[in-house]
């Protein structure tokens, strides 16, 4: 009797366990998403503005916009309310929105490669950080240009999000960072807001 | 009681197999984050880990003596880029065909092998050292004097980019401070010394003549035209770049800044 119960016991745990994260589905979801975004590169008879539309929303989930708001800002982030943080997140959103798309639609037509998969070194240690992930793609054009996601893993929900992009290698959350820390150094957070704004129309 | 045992282990069995059919669909919807649950509150210690990756570049550079010099020249050279080289290099584009002005790049990277091949070989690294020499020796013959590069398309050698400004930075030199150079555009201490050393070994200028018998000009005018036709040259094939990254800055000069500092900091590194 006792054995049977083992058995369940372990049957149950062994069914569970085979719900665990696995870090290969980041590259084939991607390879899914960016295979999309081609597809609506390709599609003549679109707009501009249509494709940029799909090309977004073929992209947003992956996005973690609240953690890059809070990363580009730094030590601004504590000293703004609530409601300067919302406003903050939906304009850096619509930013960042607008430069991806803006540096894909150049490569239109070109192949997006899914490279691979690598983790991501701490600069500090030079060894690996833990639960990040670098996803590597490259447009292949007359030259390669190399565009890469980071991914973190949230300790709570478990769930793998894009907290970082790099073109070439440069970090557009480092730049950005860079700016904003200027700017924010002889200027109040609503200019940068309303900056941001402005910008986002044009 | 064995059997009804047994009937609620395989009852269990089953449920398993239907969630684990569920959630593997599921899977990738719920890894990957929605929309609608994206505002998560992002735990202040998960954060610190962030904090330590992006901190470092603000405390780099903190020390920044030239700040108002800089941004001025900042201006300048995106008012230049933006409505004289940007034209010209459109024009130009337009007007020489694409093998013509990639013929032209090779050559120009072919004549500055020395730079190449001296860095590589200061920064110990002897293996590039050789396939930079191998690229010089195919290029120039085969490659009818560099216009094309057989070493790579056929031999697979790829160039293997350094100068003095990256030698000095392998070696630990830092920075020093920011300085944005006219029309030259982002540079720090450290390079601008770099730039120095490496004149002095390019052909495409008249420094150290009397040392170097393969010096291609005679005079600053020559240099400057072979430099501006270099500039105009490379230019072409990045039109539009340049604006697109700075088009929807707030704050243009610390923007490329990060973007050359981090630029370097990679070729240092490779």
């Amino acid at each position: 009797m006792n054995k049977l119960f083992k058995l369940i016991f372990v049957a149950i745990f062994a069914t569970t366990s085979l719900f665990a994260i696995q870090k290969e589905n980041i590259e084939k979801d991607m390879e899914k998403r960016i295979a999309t975004i081609i597809d609506i590169l390709k599609q003549k008879e679109l707009t501009l503005e249509n494709k940029e539309e799909k090309i977004i929303k073929a992209i947003d989930g992956v996005f973690d916009f609240r953690l890059m708001s809070r990363i580009t800002l730094g030590k601004n982030w504590k000293k703004i309310d609530e409601t300067q943080k919302a406003e903050f997140i939906e304009a850096y959103k619509k930013k960042l929105e607008k430069k991806y798309f803006a540096n894909l639609k150049d490569y239109n037509g070109q192949e997006i490669k899914v490279v691979g998969t690598d983790s991501v070194i701490s600069k500090k240690s030079g060894k690996a950080i833990k639960n990040r992930l670098l996803l590597k793609t490259e447009l292949v054009g007359d030259k390669k240009f190399e565009i890469n996601y980071l991914f973190y893993k949230n300790k709570k929900t478990n769930e793998w999000s894009v907290y970082d992009v790099t073109a070439e290698n440069i970090s557009i959350l480092k730049a950005d960072k860079a700016e904003f820390s200027s700017f924010l150094s002889s200027k109040p957070i609503d200019e940068l807001i309303a900056n941001i704004k402005e910008n986002n129309k044009k | 009681m064995r059997n009804i045992v047994l009937f609620i282990f395989s009852l269990f069995l089953f449920t398993a197999c239907s969630t684990k059919q569920v959630n593997n669909t599921n899977e990738t919807k719920t890894q990957i984050k929605t929309e609608t649950t994206q505002v998560v509150q992002s735990d202040d210690e998960e954060f610190d880990d962030f904090e330590e990756e992006f901190e470092e570049e603000v405390q780099q550079n903190d020390f920044d003596p030239l700040e108002g010099y800089n941004r001025v020249m900042t201006t300048f050279n995106d008012y230049v880029y933006l409505n004289v080289l940007d034209p010209i290099a459109s024009g130009y584009k337009y007007v020489v065909p694409t093998p013509v002005r990639t013929g032209v790049s090779n050559v120009f990277d072919n004549l500055l092998f020395p730079v190449r091949f001296s860095n590589n070989l200061l920064q110990l690294k002897f293996a590039n050292a050789t396939e930079e020499l191998g690229r010089f020796v195919v290029n120039s013959i085969w490659g009818i004097a560099g216009i094309m590069d057989p070493a790579k398309t056929e031999l697979g050698w790829e160039e293997h980019d350094e100068d003095f400004g990256q030698t000095l930075g392998y070696w630990g030199v830092g920075e020093g401070f920011h300085v944005v150079l006219p029309i030259l555009g982002p540079s720090n201490l450290r390079d601008m010394v770099g730039l120095v050393g490496d004149s002095y070994v390019s052909p495409l200028n008249s420094t150290g003549q009397s040392d170097l018998p393969y010096k291609l000009r005679t005079n600053a005018v020559e240099t400057a035209a072979t430099f501006t036709l270099r500039q105009v040259n490379q230019f072409s094939f990045t039109t539009g770049q340049y604006k697109n990254l700075t088009k929807d800055s707030v704050d243009l000069y610390p923007l490329l800044k990060s973007v050359y500092n981090q630029r370097r900091e990679n070729q240092i590194k490779e």
